[in-house]
C-alpha cells in the first residue's frame, strides 16, 4: 500500500531540527517542548498505522533520487521489523527528551541540544523506514554526524571534543566498508539495493561474492554497533551529556548496526555468519571483563552496552536474528533506563566515580528503585524483559552448539556480576562524604520518564514471551519458541552466582582467589582495567603512522614535487642567463668587433680620403708604379 | 543573444568602471556588483529557458570573425556547460560581495575582476577553438594581477608561478589545437565540427593530441604532479581570488576534458581511461594525506581541492552515465563548497590576520554563526549525505566501480573518504572546539554582508544534496551524447 504520509514520521523531528537550528535561540525553554512534541507526533503516527504491519502488508512510499544508466530510487517502507524500531525510537526518544529538559536545564546551548537531538532521532527514524541500502546509508551517516555533535556537545572540554572526533572517525572506517558493500551490491548482476529484493539477489549471486558483500556490510555494523575491533569510540562517547549516552546506547546509534544485519540477513552466508559469531563473541566476553573493572559509573554501563551488543551479534551469527532483534528492543528500554538513572545520580551528586558514591538508596529512592529494576531486567530475572530475550538467545545457542550455550551462560553471570557491583556500590553501603549540598531526588520531569521507562524495562519483554508473542508475529517468524525450564533454571543460577560474586568481591572487596593465583589474577585485572591496551595499540599502529605519512607526503610535496617545479624554473632561468651571457659576451662582442673593425678601417680610409685632387693623383701614380713593378 | 549578454554585461561594467574617477569607491563597487548581478540573473533566465531534453548546443550565436582562417565568434551551451556557466555566475556575484573588503586600488581591482569574469564565462561559452583559447588565456592576466597586487605573503612569487605554470600547460594545448586545425578538412576551429570528425583522426595522432590537451588541463585541474602552483596561489591570493581560483578556474580544466579532449580524441581518451582513473585515485588519496599535515587553514583547503578534483578524473575515466554525472556534479558542488570554505577563511583572516590553525581554538563559543557555517561547509566537503558533495562522490564512485578496468583505483579512493573526515574534523577541532583562545575574546561574528555572500551557497549545497535530480536532468542528455560519441554505447 502506498502511503506518502510515512515521510512525516522522520519529517516531524527533522522540522523541529530546522526550526531549532534557525530560531532556537529565541525559543528558550520552548525548544525542548518543540522537540518532544515532534517526537510524540512521530510516535502517534507510528501507532496509528499499527494494523498494516500486523496484517503483514507493508506500507510503501518511493521516489526517484538520482538518474544514471538506471533510476536510483529512495523509498520508505513499514513492515513489522521497521515498525518495531519506530516504536522503540520514538517512545524512548521522547522519554529521554522529557528527561533532558531537566538534565540540560540552564545549559547555555539548551536549544542547540534539542536541535541535534531531533536530528538524531529523525535520522534514526529514516534509517528504520528506509526500504533500501542507499537511504539507509544516508541516514546512517547523518547519525554519525549527530553522534559527533552530541558527544562533543560540551566542546570547550578538550576530552569531549576528542571523543566526538574519535566516534565519527572510527565509525566512518566501518562506513567505508558498508559503502563498498553497497557499491558491490549495486553492480553484481541482478543486484539490487532494495531490502525486499535481497533474498532473490542472494540466490543469484555466487557464494564468495555474497560472503564478501555481507562482510563489507557487517563492517558497517561493527563500526556503528561498536563491535571489536571498532569498539573504541563508544566508551569515550561518555563525554557527551548523559541523555545523549542513553540515546546512543539504547534507541539509536548502536541499534542501527544490529538492525542493519537483520535487514540484510538474507545476504549472509555460512562463512560470513561464522565471522559475525566470532566478532560478537569476542566483544561479548571482552567487554564484559572490562565492565567488571571500570570504576566510572558511565563507563561500566558503556562496556555493558558493548557486551550486550556482542550478545545480539552472537545471536545474529547463529542465525537467530529475531532473537537478536528481541534483545535489541528489551535492551533499549533497560539500558536507556540505566543511563538515565545514572544521569540522575550524576545530576544529584556531580560525581561519577564509584569510589566517591555510596548509600544513595536512602536519599534517592526512585532512582535507586528504577536502577534496580533495570539491573535485574538486564541480569535476566525471571519475568522481567531481559529474561525473555536472553532466554531466546540462550535457547538458540543451545540448538547451535552446547559449548556456545555454556559460554553465553558464563557471560550472563558476568553481566549480573558487573551490574550488581555497580548497583551495590552506588546505592548501598556507607554514604560517601559529599561536598556541598546533600544529594536529593531529581525533579519530577526527570523521574517521571524514569518510572515510565522502568515499566517498559520490566514488561516489554512479554511481547516476545512464549505463548504470547506478537513480537515474532510482527517479524513474520511463526515458530514460537517454547519455555525451556532447564535453560531458565540455569540462567537463574547464573544470576545468583553472579550477584553473589558481586556482593563478595565487588562490594565487600574480598579477594576470593587462592594466594598462588593472586598475581595472575591481578595481572588479568590490570589488563582488563586498561581495556586490553587496544587504544594504545591503535594509537601506535594506526593513528601515528597515518599522521606520519601525511607529514611525509607533505614534505615530499614541498621538496620533491614543488622542488622539481621550482628546479625546472631555476634551470630555465639559468639557461636564459647562460644565453644572455653568450649573447652579451660572444655574439654581442662579435657584432661589436665587426663594428669596431669597420670603424677603424673607416678611420684609416678617411685619412686617405682627403678630397684634394693632387693627393689622389699621387696615389694613382704610386699605384700604377706598384702594379707595374709587381705585375710583370 | 542571451549568451553574448553574459559577456557584454561585465564588459559594459568594465568600461563604466574605467570611466569612473578613482575616488568613487562606492560607485565602482556598485557597478561591479550590478554587472555580476545582472550576469547571475541572465544565467538564471538561461536555466529557465534551457531545454534539458536536447543534447545539442542551444542558444547558439555565430558571426564570422577572421574569415581567412575560418575563425568565428561562435558561442552556445549544452548540459555540460550550463552548470559551469551557472557556477561562474553565482561565484562571481558572491565573490564580488566578498571583494568589498579590498581596501586599496579599487578601480583597478574591479576592472580586472570583471575582465576575469569575461574570461571565465567565455571559456565555458566558446564553441570556436580560437575563441576558446583566447578566453582561456585571458583568464590568466587578471588573476595574475589579483594575486600579485592584492595578495599576501609571497604574492609575486605565487602570481608568477601560477602564470608561468598554466601558460606552459596551455602551450601544449595550443599545439594540439593547431594540429587539430591543420588536420581538419576543411580547416576549421569549429568545435562542433571537430568533434564530429573525432573518430576520423588516426589513433597515433589522437594520442598526441590527447597528451597535449591533457597537459593543458592537468595543470588547471590540477592533476598530481602538476598541482604545486595551487597551494601557493591559493594561499597568497586575496579571498575573492581564491574563491574564483578554486571555484571556477580549476573547473576549466575539468571542463576541457568534457568539451575538448573527449570529443576530439575519443579513441585515445577511451584508451587512456585507466591513466585518468589512476591519477584520479592518486589525487584523492595523496591530496587528502597532504591536507592532513597542513597547519595553514588556506593550504589545507587548497589540498582538499586537489583531493576533491580527483573525483572528477575518476568519474571522467568511467564513461558511465553515473560516473560522468558525478564528475560534472562534483565540479559544481566543489565550486560551491570550496567557495564557501575560502570565504570563511577570508572572514577569519580579515579579523585575525592569521591563518595558522593552531592560533585559533574554541571560537565555537564566541562566534556561533560563523561556527555553524564552518561546520556546514566542512561537512559538505567530507561528503556528508544530504549535502551536495555526497551526491557527486556517490555517483562518481558507483559509476567508476562498475568498470572492471578501473575498479582498483576506485577502491583505493575510498581511503580518501575517511581521510577527508579526518582533515575536516581537524579543522573544526582546532578552530572551533576546545577552550577559547584568550586572544580572540572580542572576535566579531559574521556581518550581514558576509552572511549574504555565504547564505546562497548554503541553500544551493542543501538543494543539490537533497534534490539533485534538477541538475542531473540538465546534464543528462548532453552527457549521454558524449558517452555515445566516445564509446558508441
Amino acid at each position: 500500500m502506498i502511503m506518502p504520509q510515512l515521510a512525516l514520521i522522520p519529517a516531524f523531528p527533522l522540522a523541529a531540527f530546522a526550526i531549532l537550528i534557525l530560531a532556537g535561540r529565541h525559543l528558550g525553554r520552548w525548544s525542548a517542548w518543540l522537540a518532544i512534541v515532534a517526537l510524540a507526533a512521530a510516535l502517534g503516527l507510528t501507532l496509528t498505522i499499527w494494523h498494516a504491519p500486523f496484517a503483514g502488508q507493508p506500507l510503501i512510499f518511493q521516489w526517484t533520487w538520482l538518474i544514471g544508466s538506471q533510476p536510483w530510487l529512495l523509498g520508505l517502507r513499514v513492515d513489522g521489523l521497521s515498525w518495531i524500531m519506530l516504536v522503540v525510537v520514538t517512545s524512548i526518544g521522547s522519554l529521554i527528551a522529557c528527561y533532558s529538559t531537566g538534565y540540560m536545564h540552564g545549559d547555555p546551548r539548551y536549544s542547540r541540544f534539542f536541535a541535534y537531538f531531533s536530528l538524531f532521532c529523525a535520522a534514526m527514524l529514516g534509517l528504520a523506514l528506509a526500504d533500501n541500502l542507499l537511504l539507509l546509508f544516508i541516514c546512517w551517516e547523518l547519525m554519525g554526524l549527530c553522534s559527533y555533535l552530541l558527544i562533543s556537545f560540551w566542546f570547550e572540554k578538550p576530552s569531549a571534543a576528542a571523543a566526538g572526533r574519535k566516534a565519527f572517525l572510527t565509525t566512518r572506517v566501518g562506513d567505508v566498508g558498508l559503502f563498498a558493500g553497497i557499491l558491490c551490491l549495486a553492480w553484481v548482476p541482478h543486484g539490487s539495493l532494495q531490502f525486499a529484493a535481497l533474498p532473490v539477489v542472494a540466490q543469484q549471486v555466487a557464494t564468495p561474492t555474497l560472503t564478501l558483500i555481507s562482510l563489507l556490510i557487517f563492517m558497517g555494523a561493527v563500526g556503528k554497533s561498536a563491535q571489536f575491533p571498532l569498539h573504541v569510540w563508544l566508551p569515550d562517547a561518555m563525554e557527551g551529556p548523559t541523555p545523549v549516552s542513553a540515546l546512543i546506547h539504547a534507541a539509536t546509534m548502536v541499534a542501527a548496526g544490529v538492525y542493519l544485519i537483520a535487514r540484510t540477513f538474507p545476504l549472509f552466508t555460512p562463512a560470513s555468519l561464522h565471522v559475525v559469531l566470532t566478532i560478537g563473541l569476542i566483544t561479548h566476553v571482552f567487554a564484559g571483563t572490562i565492565a567488571l573493572t571500570m570504576t566510572d559509573i558511565k563507563r561500566v554501563l558503556a562496556y555493558s552496552t558493548l557486551s550486550q551488543l556482542g550478545l545480539m551479534v552472537v545471536a545474529m551469527g547463529i542465525g537467530a536474528w529475531p532473537a537478536a532483534m528481541f534483545h535489541l528492543v528489551t535492551h533499549a528500554y533497560f539500558k536507556a533506563l540505566l543511563f538515565l538513572a545514572a544521569g540522575s545520580v550524576i545530576h544529584a551528586t556531580h560525581e561519577q566515580e564509584l569510589s566517591k558514591l555510596g548509600g544513595l538508596a536512602r536519599t534517592m529512592p526512585i532512582t535507586s528503585t528504577v536502577f534496580l529494576i533495570a539491573s535485574l531486567s538486564m541480569s535476566g530475572l525471571v519475568g522481567l524483559s531481559g529474561f525473555w530475550s536472553k532466554d531466546a538467545i540462550l535457547l538458540a545457542a543451545r540448538h547451535y552448539a552446547p559449548w556456545l550455550f555454556w559460554v553465553l551462560l558464563g557471560g550472563a553471570g558476568m553481566t549480573t556480576a558487573y551490574i550488581a557491583r555497580l548497583y551495590l556500590r552506588c546505592f548501598y553501603g556507607a554514604a560517601a562524604p559529599h561536598h556541598g549540598h546533600a544529594p536529593h531526588e531529581s525533579p519530577a520531569i526527570m523521574s517521571l520518564p524514569l518510572v515510565a521507562l522502568a515499566v517498559g524495562a520490566a514488561l516489554v519483554g512479554w511481547i516476545g514471551s512464549p505463548g504470547f508473542s506478537p513480537f515474532f508475529t510482527l517479524l513474520g517468524v511463526h515458530e514460537a519458541h517454547g519455555f525451556d525450564l532447564p535453560v531458565a533454571a540455569l540462567s537463574t543460577l547464573a544470576l545468583a552466582v553472579g550477584s553473589t560474586v558481586a556482593w563478595i568481591v565487588g562490594f565487600r572487596r574480598r579477594n576470593l582467589l587462592p594466594a598462588f593465583l593472586r598475581p595472575a589474577g591481578l595481572a588479568l585485572y590490570r589488563l582488563a582495567a586498561h581495556k586490553y591496551y587496544v587504544d594504545e595499540l591503535y594509537q601506535r599502529l594506526l593513528i601515528h603512522p597515518v599522521w606520519a605519512l601525511g607529514g611525509l607526503l607533505s614534505t615530499f610535496d614541498r621538496v620533491v614535487v614543488d622542488g622539481a617545479v621550482n628546479g625546472s624554473g631555476r634551470v630555465g632561468a639559468w639557461a636564459s642567463e647562460v644565453q644572455a651571457w653568450i649573447d652579451r659576451e660572444i655574439l654581442d662582442r662579435c657584432v661589436n668587433a665587426i663594428g669596431t673593425t669597420t670603424r677603424g678601417l673607416g678611420r684609416v680610409m678617411r685619412w686617405i680620403q682627403t678630397g684634394m685632387v693632387q693627393h689622389y693623383l699621387l696615389m694613382a701614380v704610386i699605384a700604377v708604379v706598384v702594379l707595374a713593378v709587381t705585375v710583370r | 543573444m542571451l549568451l553574448t549578454g553574459l559577456l557584454l554585461l561585465p564588459l559594459i561594467g568594465l568600461l563604466v568602471i574605467l570611466a569612473l574617477p578613482k575616488t568613487a569607491v562606492t560607485a565602482i563597487r556598485s557597478v561591479a556588483l550590478l554587472a555580476t548581478g545582472a550576469v547571475l540573473l541572465l544565467s538564471i533566465l538561461l536555466l529557465g529557458a534551457f531545454r534539458s531534453e536536447v543534447a545539442a548546443m542551444q542558444f547558439v550565436a555565430q558571426l564570422p570573425w577572421i574569415p581567412q582562417l575560418n575563425v568565428s565568434y561562435h558561442v552556445g551551451i549544452d548540459g555540460i556547460s550550463l552548470p559551469m556557466v551557472l557556477l561562474t555566475a553565482i561565484l562571481s556575484f558572491l565573490a564580488c560581495l566578498g571583494s568589498f573588503s579590498i581596501h586599496e586600488r579599487h578601480k583597478e581591482y574591479f576592472a580586472l575582476y570583471l575582465l576575469l569574469v569575461i574570461g571565465m564565462m567565455g571559456t565555458f561559452l566558446a564553441l570556436d577553438l580560437f575563441l576558446f583559447y583566447i578566453f582561456w588565456e585571458l583568464v590568466l592576466v587578471p588573476m595574475y594581477f589579483l594575486i600579485g597586487i592584492w595578495g599576501g605573503g609571497r604574492r609575486e612569487y605565487s602570481a608568477f608561478k601560477f602564470f608561468v605554470y598554466t601558460l606552459a600547460g596551455s602551450l601544449a594545448m595550443l599545439l594540439a589545437i593547431l594540429a587539430l586545425y591543420w588536420h581538419a578538412s576543411p580547416r576549421t576551429f569549429d568545435m562542433v565540427e571537430l568533434a564530429r570528425q573525432g573518430h576520423a583522426i588516426p589513433l597515433a595522432l589522437q594520442r598526441l593530441l590527447f597528451l597535449g590537451f591533457f597537459l593543458g588541463f592537468a595543470v588547471k585541474v590540477p592533476v598530481f604532479p602538476f598541482h604545486t602552483w595551487l597551494p601557493d596561489a591559493h594561499v597568497d591570493a586575496p579571498t575573492p581570488g581564491s574563491v574564483l581560483l578554486a571555484g571556477v578556474l580549476l573547473k576549466m580544466g575539468g571542463y576541457g576534458f568534457f568539451r575538448l579532449a573527449y570529443p576530439f580524441c575519443p579513441d585515445a581518451a577511451w584508451e587512456f581511461r585507466w591513466v585518468l582513473a589512476a591519477l584520479g585515485a592518486i589525487n584523492i588519496v595523496y591530496g587528502a594525506f597532504v591536507a592532513l599535515a597542513q597547519t595553514d587553514f588556506k593550504k589545507l583547503v587548497a589540498y582538499s581541492s586537489v583531493s576533491h578534483m580527483g573525483f572528477v578524473l575518476l568519474g571522467l575515466a568511467s564513461f558511465t552515465p553515473e560516473g560522468m554525472q558525478g564528475a560534472l556534479l562534483q565540479m559544481f558542488s566543489h565550486g560551491l563548497l570550496t567557495g564557501g570554505m575560502f570565504l570563511l577563511v577570508g572572514v577569519l583572516y580579515d579579523r585575525t590576520h592569521t591563518r595558522e590553525l593552531s592560533a585559533f581554538g574554541g571560537l565555537g563559543a564566541r562566534v556561533p554563526r560563523y561556527a555553524g557555517l564552518l561546520i556546514f561547509f566542512s561537512l559538505g566537503s567530507l561528503g556528508l549525505p544530504g549535502l551536495s558533495g555526497f551526491v557527486a562522490e556517490f555517483l562518481t564512485l558507483v559509476g567508476a566501480f562498475q568498470v572492471p578496468e578501473i575498479r582498483w583505483p576506485t577502491v583505493l579512493s575510498l581511503i580518501g573518504i575517511v581521510l577527508a573526515a579526518a582533515y575536516m574534523l581537524k579543522v573544526i577541532q582546532l578552530v572551533l572546539l576546545g577552550p577559547l583562545n584568550k586572544k580572540w575574546q572580542a572576535l566579531q561574528d559574521l556581518t550581514l554582508r558576509e552572511w549574504l555572500s555565504l547564505a546562497p551557497l548554503v541553500v544551493l549545497v542543501l538543494l543539490i544534496g537533497i534534490y539533485p535530480l534538477g541538475l542531473l536532468h540538465v546534464q543528462e542528455a548532453s552527457l549521454q551524447q558524449l558517452i555515445y560519441h566516445v564509446t558508441g554505447r
